[in-house]
């Protein structure tokens, strides 16, 4: 669905992977690179575009940062980065970060997949693998006996 | 439809290998990439490819510095570099055998070898420094008179090629403490024109690293102390026709080693 406001922005429907609709401005839309080809081959002129890997809670998480970032310019670079850190932090509260993560993927936005990425990799850091797991519920598939193993092939990192 | 309201999140668990080195990808160090391999077996098959270290993403692109050497970096960033490198080593060692294989093959023998080369780093560390010397010594014999030596030079370079590299030691961007703004910018572009120019005669935890300015056609020159992390400027306008030693008073290499092709 198109509709046109008083200023001429083309306006675009987004519809979650559980029925939520959004409508935002085509240029705030097509920092995704997936949404931008799909009204490039003009599949937003028929009501919405369905988005069915993305839940509603995501995705308005998504918007706030595509708006963010079409509303900008390059000279605003430092200021755009500080917004980047408070927008995460708080998004963490939300939403899992993983889960924004694969919506930045899905979606292809570049910013965005890089922010998560990165601050996933921050909380990694510094943490033991002990810690990790506990951290994401991962388990320990090594036995002793292999966990030795790669840290003797590997010892140059362990010392 | 039924996942709405209900707080089904997902963990990292859930990602697809791509995006999850994505994450792995930002760790701060290749070290401490490798610890978090004992997270899980996942974790640590992802990690303990040589595409996965070349892909590092603080990683500062001078992890091997060449004596009167120099290397053009663009072929470090694209991996490119690595590779050709070992299918130059092996079409020496075997010359007979077929040119032609999967690039995945070759890429994994390169990680091989890459381990090789660390172990072999503290055995050869000596006999290195023991060359920097000679090298300068050579040049000093030269009076700086570069022109006229230039059948000496290609000797030497031939010497490097017949696979005397070495690990010379890493740094990582987020390590890196810098004194100069402008070079912070340059190394933070994408593709920053940026060489390992030459190791430091009398410190052989120093490199010097060239890097070009886009604006104003001119090199810089800075120390990197592999050590200590410390990136120091130390010429900053170095017009482009003027020949990099007559800045300097250590040897440095006036052209690119040519890379070895593969066939």
């Amino acid at each position: 669905m198109s509709i046109t406001t008083e200023n001429n922005e083309k306006m675009i429907t987004l519809m979650s992977s559980d029925g939520e609709e959004f409508v935002v401005e085509e240029a705030v839309a097509a920092q995704s690179q997936t949404i931008k080809h799909l009204i490039e081959d003009g599949c937003s002129t028929e009501g919405s575009i369905p988005l069915p890997n993305v839940t509603g809670r995501v995705l308005s998480e998504v918007i706030q940062y595509c708006k963010k970032h079409s509303s900008s310019d390059d000279k605003e670079e430092k200021e755009l980065e500080a917004w980047d850190a408070e927008f995460v932090k708080a998004a963490d509260d939300h939403v899992a970060l993983t889960d924004l993560m694969m919506a930045a993927n899905f979606l292809d936005i570049k910013g965005l997949l890089d922010l998560v990425a990165q601050t996933l990799a921050n909380m990694i850091t510094g943490k033991s693998p002990e810690e990790v797991r506990r951290m994401w519920n991962i388990k320990n598939d090594f036995t002793p006996e292999e966990a030795e193993k790669v840290r003797k092939e590997n010892q140059w990192a362990f010392e | 439809m039924a996942a709405r309201n209900s707080r089904v999140q997902s963990s990292i668990q859930d990602l697809d290998d791509s995006l999850l080195i994505e994450i792995l990808q930002r760790l701060p160090s290749m070290r401490f990439a490798i610890r978090c391999g004992l997270v899980c077996k996942n974790w640590y098959s992802l990690i303990s490819t040589p595409l996965f270290l070349q892909s590092l993403k603080n990683r500062l692109f001078v992890p091997f510095a060449l004596v009167l050497n120099f290397w053009e970096l663009e072929d470090y960033q694209s991996g490119e570099w690595s590779v050709k490198r070992k299918a130059y080593q092996k079409e020496k060692a075997t010359e007979e055998e077929e040119e032609e294989e999967e690039e995945e093959e070759e890429e994994e023998e390169q990680g091989d070898d890459d381990e090789d080369d660390e172990e072999e780093q503290e055995e050869e560390g000596q006999e290195e420094e023991e060359e920097v010397e000679r090298g300068k010594e050579e040049e000093e014999l030269r009076g700086g008179d570069g022109e006229e030596n230039s059948d000496e030079e290609e000797e030497e370079e031939e010497d490097h090629r017949r696979g005397q590299w070495r690990f010379k030691g890493e740094a990582y961007w987020n390590e890196i403490i810098y004194d100069d703004a402008i070079l912070k910018r340059e190394l933070s572009l994408d593709s920053p024109l940026l060489c390992a120019l030459s190791l430091d005669p009398n410190d052989e935890d120093i490199v010097y690293i060239a890097t070009s300015a886009y604006s104003t056609s001119c090199v810089r020159v800075y120390t990197c102390n592999l050590r200590s992390k410390v990136v120091k400027l130390v010429h900053g306008t170095i017009p482009d026709q003027v020949p990099l030693e007559a800045a300097f008073q250590i040897p440095l290499g006036l052209s690119p080693t040519p890379v070895p092709r593969i066939s």
